[in-house]
Parts: structure tokens; C-alpha cells; sequence
């Protein structure tokens, strides 16, 4: 709206409403009143260009294809061209909600893209899996049978297939040209800080204190469970399964233990329980590489 | 839908390119060119470009450094790109907004 100073008059530029919608005191429509009104407001310039109010186009039926309300074929054609306007603009307004969705879902795919955490995982969890297997069959050898010396013994392994993993890690940074301690492997890492040194915790206390072996189920489906949960807790910052192995360790943990209450401790509670702990962790982390070997290259490319 | 509001959109963030850097950078407290470049599928002109751009307008700031003896250009988004970018995707959400309230005609 724009006030003229010179005439005082008030004076409404573009397409504005019109002021009221005529009815006959029986309720019917009062056409003819509708083109005087709108003559009467054309000639006195109060409005360069007369529509009908959004509420009118409900109520007077513009929407059908035939507009047979207003008798004076230069109306219906005038009003036809702005009806024409009308749908124009919800058309447009329509594309414009659509495209604005579109790009609210781009950017919340690209934010979570870039939260997440892209190295290559295959070559960690064969090197884990391989690791694993071999610590199995040499705590086996070597007929490590003591609480103490099985704790010792596989977090020695942890530690090594971590500080292994890392070195994998750094160099496949280096050789993108990328930080390694990234924000990403940032998150990752303290997703995973707290359950594993949950588990490392629990591992120093059968060092220290004298348990006895049939206890070792303890420390054993502990450290199912708290791994479980340090997968699942990464997994929100990785893509390829993570989680799934995560739930995978967690329900082996829980199965173990299981049986363990149920049926006692299982006859193999001497060197042979390496056999088992490198089967389980060794095994199941070769399972997860030899799957991302298969299936890492697509994803990352794609 | 009110049309002022897509002329209010940020014209600088606007751009295909540009967005998807800031919703990356928006997302991480920072990332390295290359990061930026593998996971657009852009090419360095095309990303050094777009983040030139960003840096004039004030939104990203680029600091170059060195890695295991290379160098290394990392990106993060200033306050006022932040701010900028959270007022452009609330900009959106309005247009989404204002047309659904339309009534059906």
C-alpha cells in the first residue's frame, strides 16, 4: 500500500482483496453489485487492479474449470486470467516448499556424512580377526592356564592389535593427505572410551586379585559385552555394519553367560579357553573384514 | 507462501556448491580440503573456488599447515558462517512452513 501525500486519497497499488463479498438479503450472491463496486473503485483509482479474495475463490466456486458466476463475459475473463494467476502462485509456492524440503534433506545427509567416520575398516578387521586367531592358538601352545596370565595374555593382544589398527589407521590418512585425529576418529574414540576402559579395568582386577578359573566366565562374557557396547557406541559414527557387530558380541556375551549360570562353567577352563577367546573375537573379526573386503570398495566409491 | 522469503535466502550459501560445503563444515568443527573434496566429488578448482568465495564473504576460514611433512589445508566455518548458515536453514524451514499452512484450494 502506498499513501499519495498529494491527494490524500489512499491509493492501493498490485492485487489486493476486495473489500466485501455482495449477498441479496435471501442469501444469494449479488453480481451486479460486485461490478459496481468494482467500478466504482476503478474509476475513483482507489485500486489499479480488483481479484477476488482468497476466501471468495472457496466460496464462490473458482476453482471449477467453468466460471459461471459473474454474467459479464469481460469479467469472466478478467477474473478467469487471475484465477489462472492464483493457481500459477500455489503452483509456484508448491515447487518452492518442494525444492525447500529437498535441501533441508541434502543438508542433514551431508551433515551426517560428515560426521561420520570414513576410513577403510576392512584391512583393521582382518588384521584383528588374524590377530585374534593367532593369540588363540598361541595362549593354546603355550598352555597359559592362570586367571592372572589369561587377563594379562589377551589385554597384551588388545593392546597390540589397537596400537596395530591405529598405525593402519594413520596411514591410510597420510596417505590422503587428512589429519589423522580427525574430528570424526575424535568422536569414534570417545564413543569407545568408557566401555573399554570398563574392560580393561575389570582385566587389571583378575591380574592383581586370585581368582579362581571357573571365574574367568566373569571376565570373559565382561568383555563380550562391554566390546558389544563399544561397537554400538562407535557405530553411531561409522558406517558398515559396526553396530550389528557390536550386537553380534553383546548377545554372544549374554549367551555365554547364560549357559554359564544354567549348566555351570564348561569343561574347558584351562589352556584350551584361549582356543575359544580366539574363535570369538579372532573369528568373528575376520568374518566382519572378509565382509568389508567384499563389500567396502562399492560403498566408498558409490 | 510469502515470495519475500526466498529473496532473504543468503545468496552466497545459496548456491549448490557452496551449501554443501557449509552443511559439511556445519556438521564438524573442521575438515581438510581433501576430506571436503573426496566426499563431494568436486575438483580442487572447482572447491577451491567455492571456498574462496566463502572465505570473502566471511563464513569459512581456511588455515594451512603441515602434516608428516605435507601440507595440509583445513577449513572450518567462522561464527559468522555459523550464524549465517543456521539462519539460511531456518529460512527454509519457514518457506516449508508458511505453504503447508496454505489452505487447500
Amino acid at each position: 500500500m502506498k499513501r499519495n501525500t498529494q491527494n490524500s486519497k489512499l491509493k492501493l497499488r498490485n492485487l489486493v482483496a476486495a473489500t466485501h463479498t455482495p449477498f441479496r438479503a435471501d442469501g444469494s450472491l449479488n453480481l451486479s453489485a460486485v461490478e459496481k463496486q468494482a467500478a466504482h473503485l476503478l474509476a475513483n483509482r482507489t485500486v489499479e487492479t480488483i481479484a477476488p479474495a482468497p476466501g471468495q475463490i472457496g466460496i464462490l466456486g473458482l476453482d471449477s474449470t467453468n466460471l459461471v458466476i459473474f454474467q459479464s463475459n469481460q469479467w469472466k475473463s478478467f477474473f478467469q486470467k487471475q484465477l489462472a494467476v492464483s493457481r500459477f502462485a500455489r503452483q509456484s509456492a508448491a515447487m518452492n516448499t518442494e525444492w525447500a524440503a529437498e535441501q533441508i534433506q541434502t543438508i542433514r545427509t551431508l551433515m551426517e556424512r560428515s560426521a561420520l567416520y570414513r576410513r577403510a575398516l576392512a584391512p583393521v578387521a582382518t588384521l584383528a580377526g588374524f590377530l585374534g586367531l593367532a593369540a588363540g592358538a598361541g595362549g593354546w601352545a603355550l598352555e597359559l592356564g592362570q586367571p592372572a596370565g589369561f587377563a594379562g595374555y589377551w589385554m597384551g593382544v588388545g593392546a597390540v592389535t589397537l596400537a596395530l589398527a591405529l598405525l593402519l589407521v594413520r596411514r591410510q590418512a597420510f596417505r590422503a593427505a587428512e589429519p589423522f585425529w580427525s574430528p570424526p576418529t575424535r568422536r569414534v574414540a570417545q564413543a569407545v572410551a568408557l566401555p573399554l576402559a570398563a574392560g580393561v579395568a575389570l582385566g587389571l582386577l583378575f591380574i592383581i586379585a586370585d581368582f579362581k578359573a571357573s571365574q574367568l566366565g566373569i571376565l570373559i562374557i565382561s568383555w563380550l559385552l562391554f566390546y558389544g557396547f563399544a561397537l554400538n557406541a562407535a557405530g553411531f559414527f561409522m558406517r558398515r555394519g559396526i553396530r550389528l557387530l557390536g550386537w553380534i558380541f553383546t548377545l554372544a556375551g549374554l549367551a555365554i553367560g547364560y549357559y554359564w549360570v544354567l549348566h555351570g562353567p564348561p569343561n574347558i577352563l584351562d589352556h584350551r579357553l584361549h582356543l575359544f577367546m580366539g574363535a570369538g573375537f579372532g573369528g568373528l573379526h575376520l568374518a566382519y573384514g572378509i565382509y568389508l573386503y567384499l563389500t567396502e570398495s562399492k560403498e566408498i566409491s558409490a | 507462501m510469502n515470495p519475500e522469503l526466498m529473496l532473504q535466502l543468503d545468496r552466497v550459501i545459496h548456491e549448490k556448491g557452496r551449501l554443501a560445503i557449509m552443511s559439511l563444515l556445519a556438521a564438524s568443527p573442521e575438515l581438510s580440503f581433501t576430506e571436503l573434496r573426496d566426499t563431494l566429488n568436486m575438483t580442487d578448482g572447482n572447491l577451491t573456488t567455492h571456498i574462496r568465495t566463502l572465505q570473502e564473504a566471511g563464513y569459512v576460514s581456511v588455515t594451512k599447515s603441515y602434516f608428516n611433512k605435507r601440507p595440509l589445508t583445513t577449513c572450518a566455518l567462522t561464527p559468522a558462517g555459523r550464524k549465517a548458515f543456521a539462519e539460511y536453514v531456518s529460512m527454509l524451514e519457514k518457506i516449508v512452513q508458511q505453504t503447508r499452512k496454505l489452505p487447500v484450494k
